[in-house]
């Protein structure tokens, strides 16, 4: 089956855009075994590409959805912020991860993603056993070639479930209006159910208006014992201790003035000239044991530490003198860079 | 109006003394005003974890904020266990050592009382509907059958049952409509009927019998929210709301003894001994159940 994805084809990339791009649909054929993963013969089934009411975006970003003003707040627009602020921590799992990305409605109207049809709507308290509908009120619609989109906000009202069958743009409900906004703005994930796979929707996105880099907020070493956070203080190096590390990161993707976040998408590490981790951000496996990120088994709690930092994967480090650089990369191909000397004995 | 309220007081205190009694008929024994601030001490207190409290069976969850993982803890708040699930979790339920878990995606998890996935149910694999999603589910206390509701053009009502270390399953009824929201299957304490509203009608699966059947479709069809409990051993209280209409009930063995309207902004069954309670926003309605 010829696929491609309509909203990246239209869109006018720049020539690193092209790079990414094709580094994305690689990382996704690759993720499914070389299955193609978003399935469409003509045209897509999820349509993005007129989303210029895009506020911010991350794949996967945290929500609260007692509280979803939080979303109108840049700093809530990523992976990394996510994983920070995720809440959920217990004493064995940890924290968790989430999918999802944040889009601007049309005033206080929900636009569909694509044609359909209205799977699954949720406007009740609890769920049919008796459990609190801790998502608060959504809505997915099942899209053809296995796609299921989902839909929720702060005091969502879902549309009637009488009309089931959906067209692109029309409003499956309506929601409150986000702070110093007139439009509502509202959590959209995208299931790709053929190929058991969240993925990020920016695939579907063109034209991010975000030309601000991501920031490494900190980078850790974390042993079994101690922690090491890198610093980088003139004259100064640090010592730990020889043996195995878990490399941890905090990024964040913020915005500028009204531009669009495009959120986080790729992370890289290189140790004395060796690339030791390179993960991507475009889509989150499901398996028997949860969600897999970043190719790091499931569950999610797996891909991220209790403070919320992204685990980029173990390394043994040697004594000796090393240097460790992190490069962070958002969807819209700008760069963060982090170097890190240390030494080991 | 106050002595009203006093003598229904009494006569609720008085009544409520009576055991309960295998039942045929449902009696209004008194209503009462509800006290808010119940003094009962959260279980959830000690628990540091965030996320949606819930206690069903003796048992303590918390949910998690994107319905999609779940964590078990003891009373004391301390951990069991913990789980997250591929999808958003669309209908539970609960025995005191089993857990179900139906999945937007279509799939059914059946877990033992360690958290542990015993059974993994995919209905896409047995009947052909073009959608996949669980609308309802219900696990026996013995958990010996499961019962499903799934799926989108066409919609079944499914029964699963135990086979070895398995499910089996061993019935589907096709549905001419379908719902698009969560709805309550139960089964009675016994485990010889499930009971779940349909778009076509009330379902009802008979154990013994091996069949399922539609009943009651101009009471229980078309757009409505039911929730139903069991009481007594073969016996279901339901609550069905239909616009903004509520009306109650009780269906034994598949059969409907009795619906009568009530308290329009009632919105919960709790079973007690000696009947049950429907409580609205202010007030509660205690029903005694009596012998024919």
């Amino acid at each position: 089956m010829k696929r491609a994805i309509s909203a990246i084809e239209k869109r006018k990339a720049l020539p690193w855009r092209k790079v990414l791009r094709g580094i994305a649909l690689s990382i996704l054929l690759s993720l499914c075994g070389g299955a193609p993963v978003f399935a469409q013969e003509s045209g897509a089934p999820i349509n993005l590409v007129d989303s210029d009411t895009i506020v911010r975006f991350g794949f996967p970003v945290f929500l609260d959805y007692m509280a979803l003003e939080s979303i109108g707040s840049p700093q809530n627009g990523n992976f990394a912020d996510l994983a920070r602020s995720s809440g959920f921590d217990d004493s064995a799992g940890g924290k968790y991860l989430e999918t999802g990305v944040i889009l601007q409605g049309i005033g206080l109207n929900i636009p569909s993603a694509g044609d359909g049809e209205l799977l699954f709507i949720q406007n009740a308290q609890a769920l049919s056993g008796g459990m609190p509908a801790a998502a608060g009120n959504f809505l997915a619609i099942a899209h053809r070639d296995g796609f299921i989109s989902l839909y929720s906000a702060k005091d969502f009202i879902p549309s009637s479930a009488s009309k089931t069958e959906i067209r692109k743009g029309d409003s499956i409900g309506i929601a409150a209006r986000a702070p110093g906004s007139e439009n509502a703005n509202y959590l959209f994930r995208l299931y790709d159910g053929k190929s058991r796979l969240w993925a990020n929707p920016a695939l579907f996105i063109q034209g991010f208006n975000d030309s601000v880099s991501p920031k490494i907020t900190q980078i850790a070493l974390l042993g079994e014992k101690e922690t090491y956070i890198a610093e980088n203080r003139k004259n100064v190096t640090q010592m730990i201790p020889q043996g195995s590390y878990l490399l941890a990161v905090s990024v964040v993707d913020p915005r500028y003035r009204n531009e669009s976040i495009s959120g986080l998408f790729r992370l890289k590490a290189v140790l004395n000239g060796q690339i030791i981790a390179d993960k991507k951000l475009d889509a989150a496996r499901v398996t028997e044991n949860g969600l897999s990120f970043m190719e790091m088994q499931a569950p999610s709690s797996n891909s991220v530490d209790k403070a919320g930092r992204l685990l980029l994967g173990k390394q043994f480090l040697p004594s000796g003198k090393h240097t460790l650089e992190v490069f962070a990369y958002d969807y819209a191909g700008n760069e963060a860079k982090f170097t890190w000397q240390f030494s080991a004995r | 109006m106050g002595w009203a309220i006093m003598m229904a007081s009494l006569l609720y205190i008085l009544l409520a003394q009576r055991s309960l009694v295998q039942t045929q008929t449902i009696t209004l024994i008194g209503a009462q005003p509800v006290v808010e601030g119940s003094a009962a001490t959260s279980p959830f207190q000690a628990a540091p974890i965030f996320g949606f409290p819930y206690t069903e069976n003796s048992r303590f969850f918390i949910l998690r904020p994107d319905q999609q993982g779940l964590t078990e803890i003891k009373k004391d708040g301390s951990f069991l266990w913990s789980i997250e699930f591929g999808t958003p979790i669309t209908a539970d339920s609960i025995s005191a050592s089993l857990s179900a878990w139906g999945l937007l995606d279509g799939s059914i998890k059946i877990l033992d009382e360690v958290g542990r996935i015993i059974a993994a149910l995919n209905p896409s694999s047995e009947v052909a509907s073009k959608y996949g999603c669980v609308y309802g589910i219900a696990v026996s206390s013995n958990g010996a059958i499961v019962a499903a509701l799934y799926g989108i053009d066409p919609q079944y009502f499914l029964i699963y049952a135990k086979n070895g270390d398995g499910y089996r399953l061993v019935s589907s009824r096709k549905l001419d409509k379908q719902v698009r929201n969560a709805q309550e299957l139960a089964f009675s304490t016994d485990g010889e009927f499930a009971i779940g509203r349909t778009a076509d009608g009330l379902a009802v699966y008979d154990v013994a019998k091996k069949q399922s059947k539609i009943v009651h479709p101009a009471d229980f069809a078309g757009e409505a929210e039911l929730q139903v409990k069991p009481i007594g051993k073969d016996g279901f209280v339901f609550l069905l709301a239909k616009g903004d209409k509520r009306f109650s009930g009780l269906i034994r063995k598949g059969a409907l003894e009795a619906l009568f309207p009530v308290d329009g902004a009632v919105a919960s069954i709790r079973i007690e001994e000696s009947g049950f309670l429907l409580a609205s926003g202010n007030w509660a309605y205690r029903y005694k159940v009596s012998a024919r």
